[in-house]
């Protein structure tokens, strides 16, 4: 891992450069969708991914391991993306709905993580950890088990 | 006797009482053993969070002579729409949390005092497999498309969730000592939750004590693109106790008018007995259905949601009909909304016939009993109660956590109803309640 982030480091810096624009490149990446290795899930349907970040499953569904999920923090491109294209709502009605969420007795939020390396840490660490990342940070680390395109 | 009745109701209302009920002890020590058997698995990966919510809200009436919570003409008042909740939730890795939430109110019809903490909520739940859950301990009856975050200003566009479904009457039924099993299954483009539930509720409201020895009933909600749908059914058997002296004597004096027809030999006397039933709620069943429905369409929100209530038919008996329909439109960080609904409560008219037919039995003549029979039938038409409300409102999200609402309420009424009227001159036949709330989440 050390070995890793020094590198997406340079690449960071020097792919706007190369694309021209000064583009943002996490908010223009896609994403991923990332689990433990050990977990059998091969893959997650958009559904499952919307059911399971909406808190609507708790446990994976081959397995039955117990779901923890991460999310990046909410001012994070990567936080609106992935709910824009999971659950369709504005950032406005999102933010409604996860506070009804959390406090009608339906259960916890995921927790909230700085940045795709944090996500992955976590999920590497997690065997029932689920995050969503930028295609290329991805790492052999974690298993990708669902892209989101924009 | 209105009057008496709604005096009686305000110094309830300002001088709550604590009641110590027999069945608390027992319903504590169960909680307490649900919590035992959540947090013996627990030894493994223990994770806490800890969240709150609160409202600080101010409001008033356009007519003095009348009362809506704590709101009047008079003054600026600021209990009825503030609020403080914290809440824990402790989750372990093998399926099973804990969640608490202790809330306090500025204003209740209940016997709590102003901001005295409550336990809202407190329950084990368990994953019993990917779609099903089952939970115990102290939860919330799912009464409406709101139920569960009633008190979170923060969730819903509004100040507060319209009085024609979320009817003050049904304080009573907001939270329950029981347990729930939720289906949480998608059935091709519907994505579905079904619960059941079972359990027992007590509480105050507006100094009558009302007792839900059980309740129990289902939820069905589903999901399909932009839009929701739920229904929910609830049977209740409960008993209501009316303390008020004016109730209490006009009991007594339908019972001394019995004993003296029978003792007389008039045939029919047992009308007097049935009439004094009317006044009371021993053990009988109340259904409840309750109907909503949610469009989610870009900027776009539409609410609609709709009530029915079907008394026992015997003793004290009554019907409400509620709906609202709210359609809010989002622009960045406002929202305005429009609100419109209608509610109806209407005695049993048996209630009516049954006096009118006691003239039959002993005609008009004895002062007391004539009194008597004419107050009893002035107040069963004061429960029945129509209104119809226009509520225009904005919300501004003016930070990540925070809202701030604006809300003016139109209210046309043939009888006060939902609100207290002081009795003071001619009972308006409208109001504006106007109100502003700030909502935070942490």
């Amino acid at each position: 891992m050390n070995k890793i982030k020094p590198i997406n480091k340079i690449r960071k810096a020097l792919l706007p450069l190369l694309l021209g624009g000064g583009l943002c490149l996490s908010a223009h990446a896609d994403l991923v969708v990332v689990v433990h290795p050990s977990n059998p899930v091969a893959n997650l349907s958009e559904e499952e991914v919307r059911r399971i970040f909406m808190g609507r499953m708790r446990l994976f569904p081959q397995g039955e391991a117990s779901i923890e999920a991460v999310d990046q923090e909410e001012t994070r491109p990567e936080f609106a993306k992935f709910y824009e294209a999971i659950s369709g709502l504005t950032p406005a009605k999102l933010k409604r709905q996860r506070a009804s969420y959390l406090f009608s007795g339906k259960g916890r939020l995921p927790a909230s993580l700085p940045d795709d390396a944090a996500v992955l840490d976590y999920v590497a660490n997690h065997p029932g950890g689920i995050g969503y990342v930028t295609r290329d940070q991805i790492d052999t680390r974690v298993k990708a088990v669902l892209a989101i395109s924009e | 006797m209105k009057r008496k009745v709604q005096d009686v109701q305000k110094q309830h209302n300002r001088q709550p009482q604590r009641r110590a009920t027999p069945n608390f002890r027992r319903k504590m020590q169960g909680v307490m053993g649900c919590l035992l058997l959540a947090t013996t698995p627990a030894m493994a990966e223990v994770e806490w969070d800890f969240s709150g919510f609160a409202s600080i809200g101010a409001g008033k009436l356009s007519n003095d002579t009348l009362e809506f919570m704590d709101y009047t003409g008079d003054e600026w008042s600021m209990d009825s729409d503030s609020a403080l909740a914290l809440q824990a939730i402790m989750q372990t890795g093998d399926r099973w949390s804990v969640t608490g939430q202790v809330l306090a109110k500025g204003f209740t019809f209940g016997e709590y005092s102003p901001y005295e903490p409550r336990l809202e909520w407190l329950f084990a739940s368990y994953e019993l497999t990917p779609e099903l859950r089952v939970r115990g301990g102290r939860l919330r009856l799912p009464y409406f498309m709101y139920s569960e975050s009633i008190e979170i200003g923060y969730s819903y566009p509004w100040v507060r969730p319209p009085i024609e479904m979320y009817a003050n009457f049904l304080e009573p039924f907001a939270n329950f000592d029981g347990v729930d099993l939720t289906l949480q299954k998608a059935i091709g483009e519907f994505d579905n939750e079904f619960k059941v539930f079972a359990g027992s509720a007590e509480a105050e409201y507006r100094g009558r004590e009302v007792d839900v020895e059980k309740t129990t009933g289902l939820a069905a909600l589903t999901r399909w693109n932009e839009f929701t749908f739920r229904y929910c059914y609830s049977w209740n058997r409960m008993s209501i106790y009316d303390p008020d002296p004016d109730i209490v004597a006009a009991m007594d004096g339908y019972r001394l008018a019995e004993q003296f027809a029978t003792a007389a030999n008039i045939p029919g006397a047992e009308i007097f007995g049935d009439i004094a039933d009317t006044l009371r709620l021993d053990s009988k069943v109340y259904q409840y259905h309750g109907f909503g429905a949610q469009w989610e369409h870009g900027p776009w929100t539409v609410i609609a949601e709709k009530l029915a209530t079907q008394g026992p038919g015997k003793q004290f008996s009554f019907e409400n009909d509620g709906w609202y329909v709210t359609v809010a439109h989002q622009i960045d960080a406002w929202m305005p909304y429009v609100s419109v609904g209608e509610y109806r409560s209407e005695m049993d008219p048996k209630i009516n016939r049954r006096i009118l037919a006691s003239y039959e039995v002993i005609g008009p003549g004895i002062a007391a009993l004539d009194d008597l029979r004419t107050r009893t039938m002035a107040s069963i038409s004061d429960l029945s109660v129509y209104h119809r409300s226009t509520t225009l409102g904005i919300r501004y999200d003016f930070h990540s956590n925070a809202a701030l609402k604006l809300e003016a309420e139109y209210f046309s009424f043939k009888s006060t109803g939902q609100m207290l009227f002081d009795g003071s001159e001619e009972e308006p036949d409208h109001v504006i309640a106007t109100s502003i709330v700030v909502d935070v989440v942490f």
